[in-house]
């Protein structure tokens, strides 16, 4: 198992940190995700190295998603088997940040959610980043739920492209 | 083809958490195969007798609470939790708190007897609205001090972490909301249920029940941001809309204190939080297995205290001191 952090923690880190934005949840889902992967390794199917880091890039999926859902990293397998968190200092998460590039992925969203119609952004910055529901932007900007949900698709589609521009997807098509 | 994916400079918290991961492998050793279920053997059959037995004294001993006094215990808490005087500005929520834990180890998925780790950790924090909407959460952690079964030596902290600074949203009931957001969601009637209703839809229904009351009970710990007596207030009466929660209005906590004590009976677990009779102050909150045959726990003796919170000094001061 060590080897295989050796090998990929560093990527996962990356993985993590570009898609969260959060060095900390990173750290915090990179140790949740050896921890999964040593609770569940009576699972793995694999015979190489290689075979171990689609496994592993598959846990790492399901946590992001979780994490997505839930807006916070769950600790749940690190806690159970007493995989004591990180906690991060200043220069730590300055470290993380500039090992996942992470001034180029927050650079590459402000410049496409500049790039964005003004209805699409504020409808994206309603719901992504104040968290507020569709009920809530369509009262806020007087217009229907549908077409809250038509802007905030259109505009995240156009954030993807722009984030896929800056190899944001290329630990996924690696895993 | 695996060297080419070796990290070549590891971030210095990617090395930490390495050195983390290589204490837990030390720990769990080799994979553990999958064991075919055992038949019980006449031990095993005699520690199922004494879980019954012990189950039924619990079981007897909940006859205690008295349903018809819950809805009292539950307004006077909310009452007296109302009635307390907010932290001022530029003031200090001080708290020192005792916190338990049984971690249960790997073998505890293949093994009929878990093993079951102790850990006692001290918490104290400052924690204070320094103005409207503004939360500060500094908080000062004290590492695990003692990894066995006897009460920690204050002497023995080790290590001090003020993480977090001032931060404009603190998590309530699952989101990240402004101190005027939650304002207003207590304010509003069923206001507390409606947000709850909204953080749990995708909770499995068997697991309502305690996820309601862990997040209805967290923000009104004092390790949590100090909220506004009417918020705590509404807080305590959404707890009594969860269904089979009970009251005790003569009850003790572990520390000697006079309490009133809400209990929930879910999951395997029976959940009793106590409550200052005359503040509201939250006291303390024990989580002990009261039915082995729960999927979660199964294998773990009735009776096992597996989480505990203890409040051990409370106050209000105006700077932060070193512990």
């Amino acid at each position: 198992m060590t080897v295989l952090y050796d090998l990929h923690a560093g990527d996962l880190l990356r993985f993590f940190a570009r898609r969260t934005l959060d060095e900390q949840a990173a750290v915090d889902l990179v140790g949740e995700t050896y921890a999964e992967a040593l609770a569940t390794r009576a699972g793995f199917r694999g015979k190489t190295l290689d075979d171990a880091r689609p496994w592993l890039f598959g846990i790492a999926r399901n946590l992001l998603r979780g994490y997505y859902r839930k807006g916070r990293v769950e600790l749940d397998t690190m806690q159970k088997l007493q995989l004591e968190r990180v906690e991060l200092s200043a220069e730590d998460a300055a470290e993380i940040e500039r090992h996942a590039s992470l001034v180029e992925v927050r650079t590459a969203i402000a410049k496409a959610l500049d790039s964005l119609k003004p209805e699409y952004r504020e409808a994206v910055e309603l719901r992504v980043m104040e968290r507020l529901d569709y009920g809530q932007i369509a009262s806020q900007l007087q217009v229907s739920e549908d077409v809250v949900r038509a802007r905030v698709s259109r505009g995240l589609k156009r954030l993807r492209a722009e984030i896929e521009s800056v190899g944001l997807d290329e630990e996924l098509r690696n895993g | 083809m695996a060297d080419q994916h070796r990290n070549e400079a590891m971030p210095r918290a990617l090395g930490e958490l390495r050195t983390n991961f290589e204490m837990v492998l030390r720990e769990v050793g080799e994979p553990v195969a999958a064991k075919r279920r055992p038949r019980l053997r006449r031990p095993q059959v005699i520690a199922l007798a004494i879980s019954v037995l012990v189950l039924a004294i619990v079981g007897a001993s909940l006859v205690v609470f008295d349903g018809s006094r819950t809805e009292d215990a539950i307004a006077t808490i909310a009452r007296n939790a109302a009635e307390q005087p907010p932290v001022p500005p530029s003031q200090f929520a001080y708290s020192d708190v005792e916190l338990r834990d049984v971690v249960f180890s790997m073998d505890s998925m293949t093994s009929k007897t878990p093993k079951a780790t102790r850990y006692v950790t001290r918490q104290r924090s400052w924690l204070s609205t320094t103005r409207p909407g503004l939360v500060e959460t500094t908080v000062v952690r004290l590492e695990r001090v003692s990894d066995d079964r006897a009460l920690p030596d204050p002497a023995s902290i080790n290590r001090v972490k003020i993480s977090r600074p001032p931060v404009g949203r603190i998590r309530f009931i699952g989101e990240l909301r402004t101190l005027a957001e939650i304002k207003s969601i207590a304010a509003r009637p069923n206001g507390i249920q409606a947000a709850l209703d909204d953080e749990l839809k995708n909770v499995k229904p068997q697991d309502r029940l305690t996820a309601a009351w862990t997040t209805l009970i967290e923000p009104l710990k004092s390790s949590s941001p100090p909220l506004p007596p009417s918020v705590r207030a509404a807080l305590v009466t959404a707890l009594g809309e969860i269904p089979g929660v009970k009251a005790d209005d003569n009850a003790v906590d572990p520390r000697g204190r006079d309490a009133i004590a809400l209990s929930l009976q879910a999951q395997g677990q029976l959940d009793t939080v106590m409550f200052d009779r005359e503040t509201s102050e939250l006291l303390s909150e024990t989580i002990v297995v009261n039915d082995a045959r729960s999927a979660k726990l199964r294998g773990v003796p009735v009776g096992t205290e597996i989480q505990s919170y203890l409040l051990v000094e409370s106050g209000v001061t105006p700077v932060i001191s070193s512990p």
